[in-house]
């Protein structure tokens, strides 16, 4: 996914005085269109400029302009819808990486005073807008044209994939000010509506927000940190596809869902990815959003609406993707498992940003209840770990718990076997450091299901002069948790992605550290690393 | 001394009643044993009824929750196991001695041989006396064998018409499960619910006032309710043309015409254009209309512009907002009990459902079955706000069935029928509601709370401890299903076509918004001791609810167009008293957020509002939390009180000085950027801005005086034209004429 590495043509300059390292809290815009070059803000804390931009997404250029807080965008026409990440760097170190969307639709900025009706900025066509609620009480108003039978889409991005601590609301209202549609919670914390005008005419969109941390205060909060990309269509906005998973090695097909699909959008070929790649950019070049599926080395299925008394047959492992479209409906699953044999099975939608809030029962031929899930680590998502009672075939039933459905009540379930296993993370992005003194990176072990194997962790990919100590985690002990690696340079060196890689010494077996917490996952973000 | 208690009894054979010789007849229930010339006493027929008629369980004595000097009996006797085990077993059962029946503590208290707070209730030689003694004298028993036990009680007559002054004696049968009455009138309470109309006494014996009206006298008998309405028509005769007369826009109409004829009242005349458009505008979507629209309407040749205007009025967005914030009085909790966010999206939930015109059977459906995250599915806050079993089944039987049960919590209904067990086995529709997330933590309660359905749940009688099956409180309604919620039967049993309660109650609702006073007052207190004003009308309006699918704009139509809706308020000598049969319109004062937002645009001025977008009016205001000096002034609910809450209408000495005097509202008259301001500096004649200004304030042209008076004050020589222009605005909002409704 990370294709290119775009580095501005910018020396690193000395200086001097020791800086901190620079900081970007955020972008404006946000979101950019494919095919747009566009001169950004980024906002945050730079000792120096220009600085060096550092690009992780492909078809998508940048370099800082002369005016400080200034980079100008490129993005390919040709470039993949998604999330990419922009960093800077100057020569005391790197800043933590700030997601940049890029889409289908044509970017635009929120241009304040937007708060009443009658300063409502006009979108004039379907849009991705880059805002901010700048200050408590912040409103900001857009306002869209819309035919009789139209149907407009207004999704908010902001506290999930921008990380904005707000709480965003969206309103669709007649010029007046009169509610016509309200949507607080769509995407997480995150707002989404449909309305479709039944009537010609100007209609307003309404941003504003409480802070994410729920507090007592009567009012509409913003800061600025309250940034948010509000995307305003009457055009296709892709919300899922189905199956919800990728099998590693096989090209397959998707069913894209969502709002005004065009036709030719609902089929989309997904080429073979390879198994060492996590995850899928899903888009099309025709509707705005994208998506994200993770890469399973198994089958991925899409729910053929089996029941009870009539269920899918699946093999395992396996993933599913499905969509309950009738109230109190659920999808029945059959598969075959050996006395004893232990089987990890769980059923994904909240977390991925859907309203569907998934439980499941496991019957045995007879049609005893032999296991049921609902919320798991205290978590809506529903997950356990089956042990067969006895080899037969067993029915999975999933269902949201409320008996609910919809457009957007789609789930993943999947079935594998437990097998022990490690996850790595690391807390941070970005490391720099002065080349005389060596860095330190913890590296959280996350053992699993009686993993219980020697791991030997190090970094690799690092530039010529780094070199990364091998950390032994043994299975008990403080190492079984946490190892410390340890970085050294021979001299100063040039930004550059690297992987903190762990291995079962003598076996194939192979996992790379993640960013502790990334809201961006399955996306794999790059690791980047600096010695001045 | 032959037992005084079979004085009474009367028998039933094969439908036919055989009136016995009362001091000659045998026992009714004779007891094993016992000799028939001593017929045994029977604790709850006998003993029980003479307690409650001598008061000595009632609330404010031996009845009180916490008894009375260590003496406690069930409320008015709607507990005969407690009360014989209170009599017999507590107080190491002193109060009753069968080894010496003449010194129980039972008989001396209450013939006052020993000293008794509550005086003495009973002679020794009556027969009162006589029959408790003789039931301690037989040992005392809770039950006979193949004793009956009471099913209902009838009062004859159950309805009269009497003239003022006159009177009228009742007679109480009360029946049994053997076939057996008995005269009971002795036994019984009374209670007039219009006991200036009509009084009756101890002895059941009512007595007209001096004044024409309607009461219902209430007669209770142990735990047997029945009822008899009476009316005193208005004296005089009224030729029966007047009422065939009348203009009858549809069965509202002819149903109020009956009434009015019933007790010979007379309408009053039809109200002009002018004011059936304001009323119009301020009751079906809580605005003024503008000068544009009055003089629209005051020239349009339509015969139906009346119809028409209705029509348009409800297609217009205000009407949403305007209605949701009545329901939202009554479900939406206090956020900073339950959460900001829950209540955000609680009240969109409520405007959403009035946007959408949701038929209200599936509003109340959706309510009552919610479940799902407090911050998605705002209607699931309710189960956040009210958590017990108890609590939900006394709020939900109140908004949508109008029947009160808060006092069978703790006792029987005193003025209804309704047991402890009718109310827990009610509540434990809600047994079964779970929870997951987080629970409140005032004062910011903030977290998400998901509704759903518990495995397992139930609610047990508080005294007796038996866990109760989930029961209608009448009728019959469908088990739930395996893992079904309990709470989808009772919605259907709720909303059932044959539940009459479902829809009375929201027809009366709706009735009383638009009418000034409900068919049943208090709104949501339907019950058999509170009879409607127009029984039938009642019936009529709920029956075309139903037949129009529980549509309430379609309901608002209805009243909105017949004729009574369009009366005038200007009473007529006929028609000066009555205050319940809608025989002219009734005025009412403005709800606090209507009369700021007609404030807001009067003076041009819009109110601005924390935790609202700009160009908000005060009908879409979220939580009561919003702070406003003036919708606290005007009534709006204390947001600190747990919902329902009923506005009261009144008017208040703080009302008029908010008017006259706050800074805010001076303000918006003598804004620069406000309407004064803008006619001030137009080029207007002084006239013509007095029609601008009695247009958008009254709805209506000046008259000749009127405009007399403006043209005075414009000539004033120590006034400006703009300071004209806003004395003239301040005047007229200082006025009923603007603060009402007429």
């Amino acid at each position: 996914m990370w294709a290119s590495l775009a580095l501005a043509g910018v020396l690193l300059a000395a200086s001097p005085l020791a800086a901190a390292p620079p900081e970007v809290k955020g972008l404006l815009p946000a979101a950019v269109g494919r095919g747009e070059t566009v001169s950004l803000t980024v906002e945050g804390t730079f000792a120096e400029w220009p600085v060096r931009v550092l690009v992780d997404g492909a078809g998508v250029t940048a370099e800082a302009e002369e005016t400080k807080g200034r980079v100008r965008v490129q993005v390919a026409e040709d470039a993949p819808a998604g999330i990419c990440l922009l960093r800077v760097a100057d020569k005391q170190g790197l800043s933590a990486a700030r997601p940049l969307i890029i889409d289908a639709l044509p970017s635009l900025v929120e241009k304040e005073p937007n708060d009443e009706a009658k300063d409502a900025q006009l979108v004039e066509r379907s849009s991705i807008v880059s805002g901010q609620l700048a200050r408590n009480g912040d409103v900001d108003t857009y306002r869209v044209r819309l035919d009789a039978g139209q149907t407009l889409i207004a999704s908010l991005a902001a506290h999930h994939v921008l990380r904005s601590p707000m709480d965003g609301v969206l309103q669709v209202a007649t010029p007046a000010g009169f509610v016509l549609g309200q949507s607080d919670d769509e995407r997480g914390l995150d707002p989404l509506l449909s309305y479709s005008a039944s009537e010609s005419g100007e209609f307003l969109v309404r941003v504003f927000a409480f802070p994410e941390t729920p507090n007592s205060t009567i009012g509409f909060a913003g800061g600025a940190d309250f940034r948010y990309c509000l995307t305003l269509t009457t055009g296709g906005l892709l919300d899922a596809a189905l199956p919800m998973t990728a099998t590693a090695d096989q090209p397959s097909q998707l069913e894209l869902l969502g709002w005004n699909l065009p036709e030719a959008a609902r089929l989309l070929p997904l080429p073979a990815a390879a198994a060492s790649q996590p995850a899928v950019g899903v888009w099309h070049a025709d509707v705005s959003g994208s998506l994200v599926l993770p890469v399973r080395s198994m089958p991925s299925l899409a729910a053929t609406g089996g029941t009870l008394a009539e269920p899918q047959e699946i093999p395992l492992p396996a993933t599913v993707g499905g969509r309950l479209t009738a109230e109190r409906s659920g999808h029945a699953f059959r598969f075959l498992a050996g006395k004893g044999q232990a089987l990890r099975i769980s059923a994904d939608s909240f977390a991925l940003g859907y309203p569907l809030d998934p439980k499941f029962v496991i019957l045995d031929e007879s049609g005893k209840q032999v296991a049921e899930a609902d919320d798991t680590n205290r978590q809506r998502d529903a997950s356990l770990v089956f042990r067969a009672p006895a080899e037969g075939p067993y029915r999975v039933l999933v269902g949201d718990l409320h008996g609910q459905h919809g457009q957007r009540f789609v789930y993943r379930l999947t079935l594998e076997p437990v097998e022990p296993d490690a996850a790595l993370t690391v807390a941070q992005d970005a490391f720099s450091f002065a080349a005389d003194q060596p860095l330190e990176i913890p590296v959280t072990i996350d053992r699993r299901d009686g993993f219980d194997s020697e791991l030997e962790i190090t970094a690799e990919g690092l530039p010529d002069g780094l070199s990364a100590s091998v950390e032994k985690s043994a299975a008990k002990g403080d190492s079984a948790k946490q190892v410390k690696l340890k970085l050294t340079a021979s001299g100063a060196c040039e930004p550059a992605r690297f992987r903190v890689v762990a291995r079962v010494p003598g076996a194939d077996w192979q996992r790379e550290a993640t960013l502790a917490g990334d809201p961006l996952q399955p996306l794999a973000r790059p690791l980047w690393i600096m010695a001045r | 001394m032959v037992a005084a208690h079979l004085r009474h009894w009367l028998l039933v054979a094969a439908g036919s009643i055989a009136v016995l010789a009362a001091l000659n007849c045998p026992a009714v229930v004779a007891q094993e044993g016992a000799s028939p010339a001593e017929p045994a006493v029977s604790f709850e027929l006998d003993v029980l009824p003479i307690l409650t008629a001598r008061g000595c369980n009632m609330g404010a004595c031996h009845g009180k929750a916490r008894g009375q000097n260590g003496f406690k009996l069930s409320l008015l006797g709607f507990d005969p196991e407690f009360d014989y085990s209170a009599l017999t077993q507590q107080a190491r059962g002193r109060r009753v001695f069968p080894a010496a029946p003449q010194h129980s503590l039972l008989l001396r208290k209450a013939t006052g041989q020993v000293p008794h707070g509550g005086g003495r209730r009973l002679a020794e030689d009556g027969d009162d006396y006589a029959t408790i003694l003789r039931w301690i004298e037989t040992g005392a028993t809770r039950r006979i064998e193949g004793e009956p036990t009471l099913v209902r009680v009838e009062v004859a007559p159950t309805e009269r018409r009497l003239r003022p002054g006159e009177s009228q004696p009742l007679v109480v049968t009360a029946f049994y499960t053997d076939g057996s009455q008995r005269d009971v009138t002795g036994r019984s309470g009374f209670q007039s619910n219009e006991s200036a109309v009509v009084a009756v006494n101890d002895q059941g014996v009512i007595q007209a006032g001096p004044i024409p009206g309607e009461a219902a006298i209430m007669v209770r008998y142990m735990s047997q309710i029945a009822v008899c309405h009476v009316s005193i028509p208005l004296e005089g005769e009224v030729p029966e043309a007047v009422y065939a007369e009348l203009p009858r826009n549809n069965f509202v109409d002819d149903l109020v015409w009956a009434k009015l004829q019933s007790l010979g009242i007379t309408p009053s005349p039809a109200a002009d254009d002018a004011r059936f458009l304001r009323r119009a505008h301020l009751d079906i979507i809580g605005r003024l209309p503008t000068p544009d629209e009055v003089r629209g309407f005051l020239a349009d040749p339509a015969a139906n512009k009346r119809e028409q205007l209705v029509d348009r009025l409800l297609d217009r967005p205000e009407y949403a907002d305007h209605w949701a914030n009545k329901w939202a009085d009554l479900l939406r909790p206090n956020p900073y009990r339950v959460g900001i966010k829950a209540v955000l999206n609680y009240d969109h939930w409520i405007r959403d459902s009035f946007r959408r015109n949701q038929p209200y059977d599936q509003f109340v459906r959706e309510l009552v079955t919610a479940e799902g995250s407090t911050w998605r599915n705002g209607a699931a806050t309710l189960f956040r706000d009210r958590r017990e079993p108890e609590e939900l089944a006394t709020l939900v039987s109140q908004l949508f069935l109008g029947i009160r049960l808060e006092c069978a919590k703790c006792h029987h209904h005193p003025f209804e029928k309704w047991s402890q067990e009718d109310f827990y086995s009610f509540a434990g529709y809600f047994a079964r509601v779970g929870r997951k997330g987080t629970g409140l933590s005032p004062p910011i309660s903030g977290g998400e709370e998901i509704v759903l359905t518990a495995k397992s749940g139930s609610v047990r009688h508080p005294l007796t401890g038996e866990q109760l099956a989930a029961r209608p409180l009448f009728g019959t309604a469908r088990d739930a299903a395996e893992n079904e919620d309990p709470r989808r039967p009772l919605a259907d049993w709720i909303t059932a076509e044959d539940n009459p309660y479902f829809s009375q109650v929201i027809v009366n609702r709706v009735w009383a918004e638009l009418m000034g006073r409900g068919l049943v007052d208090p709104i949501d207190d339907l019950r058999l001791t509170n009879p409607p004003s127009n029984g039938p009308l009642l019936e009529a309006l709920a029956a075309e609810f139903r037949r129009q699918g529980c549509d309430l704009k379609q309901l608002i139509r209805t009243i909105a167009t017949s004729h009574v809706y369009a009366l005038s308020s200007e009473p007529n000598p006929r028609n000066v008293a009555d205050n319940r049969n809608h025989s002219r319109h009734y005025r009412t004062r403005l709800r606090a957020e209507v009369l700021l937002d007609a404030i807001s645009d009067i003076t041009g001025v819009p109110e601005s509002f924390s935790a609202m977008p700009p160009d908000s009016r005060a009908n879409q205001i979220w939580t009561h939390r919003v702070s406003s000096l003036f919708l606290d002034t005007f009534g709006r609910p204390d947001p600190n009180q747990d919902p329902p809450c009923e506005r009261t209408g009144e008017a208040t000495v703080t009302q008029t000085l908010h008017l006259m005097n706050a800074p805010q509202l001076h303000a918006k008259v003598t804004s620069d950027k406000g309407r004064a301001a803008a006619l001030a500096s137009s080029d207007l004649p002084v006239d013509e801005i007095a029609e601008e200004l009695y247009l958008r304030i009254y709805g209506r042209l000046p008259d000749d005086e009127e405009r007399e008076v403006v043209r005075q004050i414009f000539a004033d020589p120590d006034t400006t034209r703009r300071r004209a222009t806003e004395d003239v605005m301040w005047a007229l909002l200082n006025t009923a004429e603007f603060v009402f409704q007429d």
